[in-house]
């Protein structure tokens, strides 16, 4: 049995060390208790929740980041209906309509704080010290976002999605991947906007936010050495 | 020829049907206005970041568990 | 200072002061902020609403525009008829930069027959209506592949006058006004009948379009019962001028950065700039590769993939310390507790 460890939370054993010499011998190897070891060395609560961030995390510049998360969660609450009801309705109603602004304006401001948001961390050179993969990893729901942007514009099955997709048609098939992505297709742009494309951004962005608690935030160009750890860590 | 154009509409208070003004400087470029208004104001929430001070509460540990005994530091 | 001292010195952990945070409280304040100017935004501007065309609509408004794209169809002579992959076999418009060119690997994955798909197949559908367009129907489909192109030939280099539904092709006043040293040319007023049953198809579809029969279903697959694929409609509308038309009143031309522009004047896809910005370079990369979509999408490419390495590539990961904004950043930093650069400054 597990022993509860110090501070834990009410009665809940809570294994924080996993010291295999603590576990009976055949449960030394398992996946599940390195999986675990691995998960809570990379991810201790604190830091996958803090309470505290160094001091240097003082400025507006570190809100870009939670407000391109925050307008992420609005683009989906403000998908969901639009999901459910088709597009007959926004294309339709005034209600529908409605609902197709607000998933406009979500996806406008959605891309407007990621840009503030790569703009401060390429500033702060956040990439630095074992944070590159974080790094690609924004790169990448930035594009994965882009792309996911455009099957929407496709899906809108009004004129704008006509000339968007009968414009941007050529770009694709030049590319050789007219195969894979026919934007002409509504079935297809649709099924990938509302299904596949969301689901590989949200991924993407949920292992960048876990790499971005991993490591903590970059620490200052020429922060002061006593407020550095002597080995490496996070921050 | 002038051909008919289909209309249109928005559900918004403000009507921005119109054709708005689109800024061109010769071959170089052309940009919607529209467009411009959203990096201007990327520009501007950049440049109010930088000015307007972030309220934050300093942690004073004093009698208190050490930062690093709470698992901020360290690998 | 070097770009590897930079990177191991932030690979150590933090000990100095911690301010309070609280990552929960300040994702849901930020949701409520985001929530707020999401349904602001929409109630004060909302949306742009502009319905798609429309067989009927286009051949209502543009009547001419949908006759000579009907007929560039049936001739193959459209864009999309002699487009090449993923649509048609031939390579002539394809796009390449040398001899790289990767819209023909896959070779036809659509295929669109534009005379067939988009002409005759709607046309064979309405043929048991009217015992006309039957016989002219079948004079095309029982002519020769040769004597359809002279036909055709024919047609395209007439005039279109159209009245009411009927369409009439007549001979070009220029071509009859400049002395013409081909002998092949046929005598003014003899051409609308060695266009053949060109007139009489033109004729049909103009009618189908007028009343609604020609929809894009009868277009896309008048054999399905549901379909989700408009390639072919779309190909065909995007063929005529009528949808640029359109599209130029409503600011969205491809030299107005038409990709990432949007309807009137609402913000389009701002953050498409770093694509779109390579079909507004001026001089030789625009003259030599004349707006060709694979060179802008190589630049575009690569710029994605030089800031997807960044980390990795010198000099451009020490940009930042170049730029020294990050002092504007961590400003209240460097005013409290100073810097390790200035102490150790030689």
């Amino acid at each position: 049995m597990a022993e509860s460890e110090p501070g834990g939370w009410g009665n809940q054993p809570i294994l924080l060390e996993d010291d295999p010499q603590k576990l009976p011998p055949t449960l030394r190897n398992t996946l599940d208790w390195r999986g675990r070891r691995w998960f809570l060395r990379a991810w201790p609560p604190r830091r996958l929740l803090p309470d505290t961030e160094p001091t240097y995390v003082r400025s507006w510049f570190y809100v870009a980041g939670i407000l391109t998360l925050a307008s992420l969660v609005m683009l989906v609450i403000t998908g969901i209906p639009l999901a459910l009801f088709g597009p007959e309705w926004w294309t339709g109603t005034s209600v529908g309509a409605f609902f197709d602004s607000l998933h406009y304006w979500a996806v406008e401001l959605f891309f407007l704080f990621m840009f503030a948001h790569f703009i401060a961390v390429f500033l702060m050179g956040a990439f630095r010290g074992r944070r590159a993969f974080t790094w690609m990893l924004g790169v990448t729901a930035f594009f994965v976002s882009v792309v996911t942007a455009l099957t929407g514009y496709a899906s809108l099955q009004d004129f704008e999605a006509q000339w968007v997709t009968t414009q941007g048609k050529d770009a694709v098939n030049a590319t050789g991947l007219g195969f894979l992505a026919n934007l002409l297709n509504v079935g297809q742009t649709l099924t990938l906007h509302v299904a596949l494309l969301p689901l590989a951004a949200i991924g993407i962005v949920g292992i960048h936010v876990l790499w971005v608690r991993r490591r903590g935030v970059v620490p200052p160009y020429d922060a002061l050495d006593e407020h550095l750890t002597e080995g490496e860590g996070a921050t | 020829m002038a051909v008919p154009i289909p209309p249109c509409d928005t559900t918004g208070l403000i009507d921005l049907c119109g054709r708005g003004a689109v800024i061109t400087n010769g071959d170089w470029f052309t940009l919607q206005s529209s467009n411009l208004i959203w990096y201007l104001v990327l520009v501007g929430l950049l440049i109010l970041a930088a000015v307007i001070p972030f309220p934050v509460r300093e942690v004073d540990y004093t009698g208190y568990e050490g930062a690093e005994e709470q698992g901020h530091g360290g690998v | 200072m070097s770009y590897r001292k930079d990177d191991q010195r932030a690979q150590r952990g933090w000990r100095g002061p911690r301010v309070r945070y609280d990552l929960i409280s300040e994702g849901l304040i930020a949701l409520t902020v985001v929530a707020l100017l999401t349904v602001g935004l929409s109630a004060m501007f909302g949306s742009p609403k502009v319905e798609a065309i429309s067989f009927q609509s286009w051949a209502k408004a543009a009547p001419d525009d949908f006759v000579s794209t009907t007929l560039a169809e049936l001739t193959g002579t459209s864009g999309s008829a002699t487009y090449g992959p993923p649509y048609t076999s031939d390579t002539e418009n394809v796009q390449s930069i040398g001899p790289f060119s990767p819209q023909t690997w896959l070779g036809v994955t659509t295929p669109v027959d534009s005379s067939e798909d988009l002409v005759i197949a709607p046309l064979t559908a309405w043929a048991p209506f009217e015992a006309g367009l039957q016989q002219a129907l079948e004079r095309w489909t029982a002519a020769t592949a040769d004597e359809q192109a002279a036909w055709g030939a024919v047609a395209l280099d007439s005039g279109i006058s159209i009245d009411g539904t009927t369409v009439t092709l007549a001979p070009k006043p220029e071509s009859s006004a400049t002395p013409d040293a081909s002998p092949t040319s046929a005598p003014s007023g003899a051409q609308s009948a060695d266009a053949g049953p060109i007139p009489a198809l033109l004729s049909a579809m103009l009618t189908g379009a007028r009343s609604g029969a020609l929809d894009s279903q009868s277009v896309n697959g008048p054999d399905r019962q549901y379909a989700t694929d408009y390639t072919r409609s779309l190909l065909y509308i995007a063929d005529g001028t009528y949808a640029a038309s359109v599209a130029e009143s409503y600011n969205l031309l491809g030299d107005q950065w038409g990709v990432m522009n949007q309807i009137g004047d609402w913000p389009g896809q701002p953050w498409l700039w770093w694509f779109t910005m390579w079909y507004q370079v001026p001089g030789p990369i625009r003259a030599s590769f004349d707006y060709s979509d694979l060179i802008v999408v190589v630049f575009a490419m690569t710029m994605v993939l030089l800031v997807f390495f960044l980390p990795f590539i010198p000099g451009l990961r020490n940009l930042p310390r170049w730029l020294r904004l990050y002092r504007v950043i961590w400003r209240p930093y460097y005013r409290r507790y100073g810097s390790s650069g200035k102490r150790e400054s030689r």
